[in-house]
């Protein structure tokens, strides 16, 4: 113990040795000021504690009224947080460790009587034993820890929520691999698909990764226009006036919904570079989404190829592909068409969507 | 073993639309009876069903699975969760006598589970 604490002392000589009183404060000052703390004295045989106004204000202490009985700083932490605190104390006063806790204050604001919760992060150590060991007094800090606390649990959560989505892309690739084994079709376009749909897994991803940054968490729903326009992107650039793209400002699509509309247009396009339009210089390609009614919205995909479009009842029945859009159709609740013929190529789903948001007043 | 799952009812919950298809299939293909949900509101509309076992994603678009499980552990069904879900001592803490199995989990592993669990 005695040893202990002499090597506290042994470290304030080191630190401040042969500085003057006030010089030693300044610098201690600077300290508490940039790590935005307020200190505080324990005189241990009184259980009497004092602070400063940054103590007193974070702890809702009177300054004027000072030194405050010990039970008094703890009536104002949270209940539940208060046994660890006094743990803490209790082995930093025995062992001479660091004293380094964090607790929640009371959660009420005793002036205005509203809630106001907030974080509060200790730190304290002896700083004067008896010379039989006996701790007698010991230093402290405090700050406010709500927004580190804050950040800790959104990283948490952030984790957490990747973690989940990980593990879901994964099942979502063996549930495809699994399907193009039911349905597979040839090789080439057993390929093509999965090559689609893996695309559409991680653009799907890159797009509500990017809304979730926006509002600070998981993203809940996406516009369809961002996942439409990532997935006609490679015939867009430079294809001119080729592929035309039209969807009405405001449909927007929870996140799953989007997710499945992904895939279905991903298929689509994937074909249509396959054997349709986006697969030659003479095709032409027109997607349109449109609100029919309040919560419906009408998806048309039209291609036109001068020669012609091997539609799909050119390929095996129940190829990987259509099961795969058939089953988009279904879990997006809608209703699809398709026609073609004569250098046409016509698909159309009716499927629900949330109404529009009402203008903001 | 294509038939482990022969004349079993099973109660499927997966809000994953592929995910769920895909193992809906691969029960079907073992012999089983599946019924599918895809949220919570649609499952606990199953609640009451006669099922030898339940499949049970955790997290569904409108809330975790606990209150089905809830109303099919008094029953007596046995659940089998198959989770992304990262606290898994939190779910075998609630349902001690549920089977977890982490997601993705073996073709396999699946069959043999549920087929050792259903009654």
């Amino acid at each position: 113990m005695t040893k202990a604490s002499s090597s506290f002392a042994d470290r304030l000589r080191e630190r401040l040795g042969g500085m003057d009183a006030v010089d030693a404060a300044g610098r201690a000052l600077v300290a508490l000021e940039a790590g935005r703390m307020g200190t505080w004295t324990l005189d241990i045989p009184s259980n009497m504690v004092t602070g400063d106004t940054v103590v007193a204000d974070l702890l809702q202490l009177d300054f004027d009224d000072q030194p405050w009985p010990a039970d008094q700083v703890y009536a104002r932490m949270h209940p539940d947080d208060l046994p660890r605190v006094q743990v803490e104390v209790a082995a930093s006063l025995e062992h001479d460790a660091f004293y380094e806790v964090e607790f929640r204050d009371i959660g009420v604001d005793l002036e205005t009587d509203r809630a106001r919760s907030r974080w509060l992060g200790a730190r304290g150590h002896v700083t004067r034993r008896a010379p039989d060991g006996t701790a007698l007094q010991m230093i402290g800090v405090n700050w406010d820890a709500t927004e580190a606390k804050e950040a800790e649990a959104r990283l948490e959560a952030m984790a957490e929520e990747m973690d989940h989505r990980v593990k879901n892309a994964f099942a979502a690739i063996r549930a495809l691999v699994n399907m193009g084994e039911r349905f597979g079709g040839d090789r080439a376009s057993f390929a093509r698909t999965l090559r689609g749909q893996v695309q559409a897994l991680a653009d799907t991803h890159a797009i509500s990764s990017r809304l979730a940054r926006g509002v600070g968490g998981a993203a809940v729903s996406v516009p369809a226009l961002d996942v439409l326009e990532a997935a006609l992107a490679p015939w867009k650039e430079g294809g001119g006036s080729r592929v035309v793209l039209q969807v009405q400002p405001g449909i927007v699509l929870p996140t799953a919904d989007a997710a499945t509309l992904a895939m279905l247009v991903y298929e689509l396009a994937g074909e249509a570079a396959e054997r349709g339009a986006l697969g030659r210089s003479d095709g032409a390609l027109r997607v349109t989404l449109a609100r029919q009614e309040a919560r419906h919205a009408a998806f048309i995909w039209e291609e036109t190829v001068p020669g012609g479009v091997a539609g799909p009842t050119d390929q095996a029945p129940a190829a990987f592909g259509a099961v795969l859009a058939e089953q988009c159709v279904a879990a997006l609740k809608g209703r699809m068409r398709r026609e073609h013929g004569r250098g046409r190529l016509r698909f159309e789903l009716d499927f629900p969507v949330a109404p529009a948001a009402a203008p903001a007043a | 073993m294509a038939n482990d799952l022969a004349g079993r009812t099973v109660l499927l919950v997966e809000d994953e639309f592929l995910v769920r298809l895909d193992l809906s299939w691969l029960l079907e293909e073992h012999g089983a009876t599946v019924v599918s949900a895809g949220d919570l509101a649609e499952g606990l509309g199953h609640a009451d069903g006669a099922w030898d076992v339940a499949l049970l994603d955790v997290r569904l678009p409108d809330g975790d699975v606990f209150p089905l499980a809830e109303k099919l552990a008094e029953r007596s069904v046995p659940l089998v969760f198959h989770s992304g879900h990262a606290r898994l001592e939190r779910l075998q803490r609630r349902f001690p006598g549920a089977t977890i199995l982490a997601k993705p989990s073996r073709n396999e592993v699946l069959v043999r589970t549920l087929a050792s669990q259903a009654v």
